[in-house]
C-alpha cells in the first residue's frame, strides 16, 4: 500500500518540493556561481532533472540536502562545460579563417563534446586517449602504441576498460 | 465460468535484457573489430555469435548505443574533437559522485519497475496512457482508464469485480442467468452494488469515489456493511473505509473520459493537469506561478503532447521539457 501511495504521490510531492525550496535553491545557487541569472537557469534544471525521477521517502524527509546534491552534480557538470567550450574556442582559434564553422554546428559540437566527455568521465588519460585516437581519428592499435609509448597488448587492454566503462559494465 | 467473453492480447515487450557474460563478449568483440586487424574468420564468427542468442544481439545493440554519441560528431569535425576532449584532465570525485548517485535513481527506478509487474497478476490492467473497453460474459460493459487493475469473479451467486488502482466505467446488461446475481464492483475501501445502471468507480489518494450516470447504486463502506447509503443519477460520492466523506455533483470529466476527452468547466490548471498527468508515465506538473490560471474546454486524452502545445497558445505558458520525458508548464518569462 505504501508504494501505491508513493507513486500516486511523486507528482505533487515535487511540486511541494518546487513551492518551498525553489527560492532557496537558487540562493544556494547564486553562492556558488556569483551570477544570478546562472543560478536561476541551473535551479530550473535541477527540478527538470528530478520531474522524471520517483522520489524516496528519504529525499522527501530532507529535501534541501537532496537537492543540493542533485544541483551540485548539475554545477559540476556546467562548470565541465564551461572549461570545454573555453578548449573548443582555442582550438577554433588555432584553425584557418575558412573552417569556422556557423554558430549552430558549434553548438551541436560542443553539445556533443560535452557527451563524449561525461561517457569518458572516471578513465585514466592514456586510456581515454587510445579510445578516442582509435574511434575518432581511426587509428590502427600499432599506431596508437607507438604515440603513447606503450605495447600493442596494452592498447587492446585500454579498448576493452574504455568499451565496458562506457556499456556500464563493472570491470570483472 | 470464465467472467471474459472477449477481449485483446496484451503482449510483453519482447525485449531481452543482456546478461553480463553477453555484454562483456560485446565489448571484447568490438575491440577486436576496431582493431583493423580482424581476419574474414573471425567477423564470421562475430556474427554467429550476434545471432546464436537474442541476449548476444541485444549486448551488440547496446554495445553501439553506448558510445553513438561518438557517431554524432560531424566527419570534418573528428580531429578537432579529440585535441579538446585529450586536453581535458579529470577533477577527481566527480565520477564517484555520478557514479552513485546514478545507483541510487536506478534503484528507485527498479523498485517502481517492480511494483508495476506486480499488478500484472490483476486479471484486466490498463498500461499508462491506455484506455480500453471488455465485453463481460454476463454482457456488460467494462471501460477501463489509464493504469488501471481489475480481477473479475464471476459465479453462480454474484457478479463481483474488485478494482485494484485506477477508473473503470460500468455499464451492466440484465443478467442472463437463470437466478439473480448481483453485480458488485468491491474496492479496499467497501463496495458498490449496481441497481441497474451505468456508474465509475475511481480509486483516489484518499478514498474511493463513484459516480452514477444512469438509475442508481448503493455504496457500502468497509465498516458500515449492511448500512448502504443510495447513491442516484447526476451524483458522486467519495469514501472510504470507515463512511462516506462527501457528496458532489457529478463533473462533466467523469462522463467523458470513456470517449477520450476530458471536459474542463473553468478548472484550475493545476487541477487539470494533475488529470491528464495520469495519461502518462512521465511526469507532467505545473511550476506554482501558472497553477491557479483557470481553463475551460475539452482535451482529448489520447494526445497529451498535443494537448499541451494547443493550452500553451492559449495560455501564458510555456513548456518546459525534462531529459527523462518529465514536462513542467512554467509561466511565460
Amino acid at each position: 500500500m505504501i508504494s501505491e501511495y508513493h507513486l500516486d504521490f511523486a507528482a505533487p510531492s515535487l511540486t511541494t518540493l518546487y513551492r518551498h525550496h525553489h527560492g532557496w535553491l537558487q540562493g544556494w545557487l547564486r553562492r556558488k556561481l556569483g551570477c544570478s541569472e546562472q543560478a536561476a537557469d541551473l535551479a530550473q534544471d535541477t527540478f527538470l532533472r528530478l520531474l522524471g525521477r520517483p522520489l524516496a521517502i528519504d529525499q522527501l524527509l530532507e529535501p534541501r540536502a537532496y537537492l543540493s546534491t542533485v544541483a551540485h552534480g548539475l554545477l559540476v557538470n556546467h562548470l565541465r562545460r564551461r572549461d570545454l567550450e573555453r578548449a573548443y574556442l582555442e582550438v577554433l582559434a588555432q584553425q584557418p579563417e575558412a573552417m569556422a564553422p556557423s554558430p549552430e554546428e558549434r553548438a551541436l559540437l560542443l553539445e556533443t563534446l560535452c557527451e563524449i566527455d561525461v561517457m569518458l568521465s572516471g578513465l585514466p588519460p592514456k586510456v581515454r586517449q587510445a579510445f578516442l585516437l582509435s574511434q575518432l581519428e581511426g587509428l590502427p592499435y600499432a599506431e596508437i602504441a607507438g604515440r603513447l609509448g606503450v605495447s600493442l597488448s596494452m592498447v587492446k587492454k585500454y579498448m576493452l576498460r574504455a568499451m565496458t566503462h562506457c556499456m556500464g559494465i563493472t570491470q570483472l | 465460468m470464465s467472467p471474459l467473453a472477449s477481449t485483446t492480447d496484451t503482449t510483453g515487450n519482447g525485449i531481452e535484457r543482456p546478461e553480463p557474460k553477453a555484454l562483456v563478449q560485446a565489448a571484447e568483440w568490438f575491440v577486436l573489430l576496431a582493431s583493423g586487424e580482424a581476419s574474414d574468420a573471425e567477423r564470421g564468427q562475430w556474427a554467429n555469435w550476434r545471432t546464436a542468442h537474442p541476449s548476444h544481439e541485444a549486448a551488440w545493440q547496446h554495445a553501439t548505443t553506448s558510445i553513438s554519441a561518438l557517431s554524432a560528431l560531424p566527419g570534418g569535425q573528428a580531429k578537432l574533437a579529440c585535441t579538446v576532449l585529450h586536453g581535458q584532465p579529470k577533477t577527481p570525485g566527480r565520477r564517484r559522485f555520478a557514479t552513485q548517485l546514478a545507483v541510487l535513481l536506478t534503484i528507485g527506478g527498479s523498485a517502481c519497475l517492480a511494483y508495476r509487474q506486480s499488478d500484472h497478476s490483476a486479471d484486466f490492467v490498463t498500461a499508462v496512457g491506455e484506455q480500453r473497453d471488455l465485453r463481460l460474459a454476463d454482457g456488460s460493459l467494462l471501460q477501463m482508464d489509464t493504469d488501471a487493475a481489475v480481477d473479475a469473479a464471476f459465479s453462480s451467486k454474484i457478479r463481483l469485480l474488485h478494482l485494484r488502482r485506477g477508473r473503470i466505467m460500468v455499464e451492466t446488461a440484465a443478467d442472463p442467468a437463470a437466478s439473480y446475481r448481483p453485480f458488485v464492483v468491491s474496492t479496499s475501501a467497501g463496495q458498490i452494488t449496481a441497481l441497474g445502471t451505468r456508474f465509475s468507480v475511481q480509486i483516489e489518494a484518499d478514498g474511493v469515489r463513484v459516480a452514477v450516470l444512469e438509475k442508481r447504486v448503493a455504496v457500502e463502506p468497509d465498516t458500515c456493511r449492511g448500512k448502504p447509503l443510495i447513491i442516484s443519477a447526476g451524483e458522486a460520492a467519495r469514501f472510504d473505509q470507515r463512511c462516506l466523506i462527501e457528496r458532489s455533483p457529478l463533473r462533466p470529466a467523469e462522463t467523458t473520459w470513456p470517449q477520450g476527452m476530458l471536459v474542463a468547466d473553468d478548472l484550475r490548471l493545476e487541477d487539470l493537469v494533475s488529470q491528464l498527468a495520469r495519461y502518462r508515465t512521465a511526469p507532467l506538473l505545473c511550476a506554482p506561478e501558472t497553477a491557479e490560471l483557470r481553463i475551460s474546454g475539452s482535451f482529448p486524452l489520447r494526445d497529451i503532447e498535443h494537448t499541451l502545445d494547443a493550452l500553451s497558445k492559449t495560455l501564458p505558458i510555456r513548456i518546459v521539457k525534462g531529459d527523462r520525458g518529465g514536462i513542467l508548464l512554467a509561466g511565460k518569462k
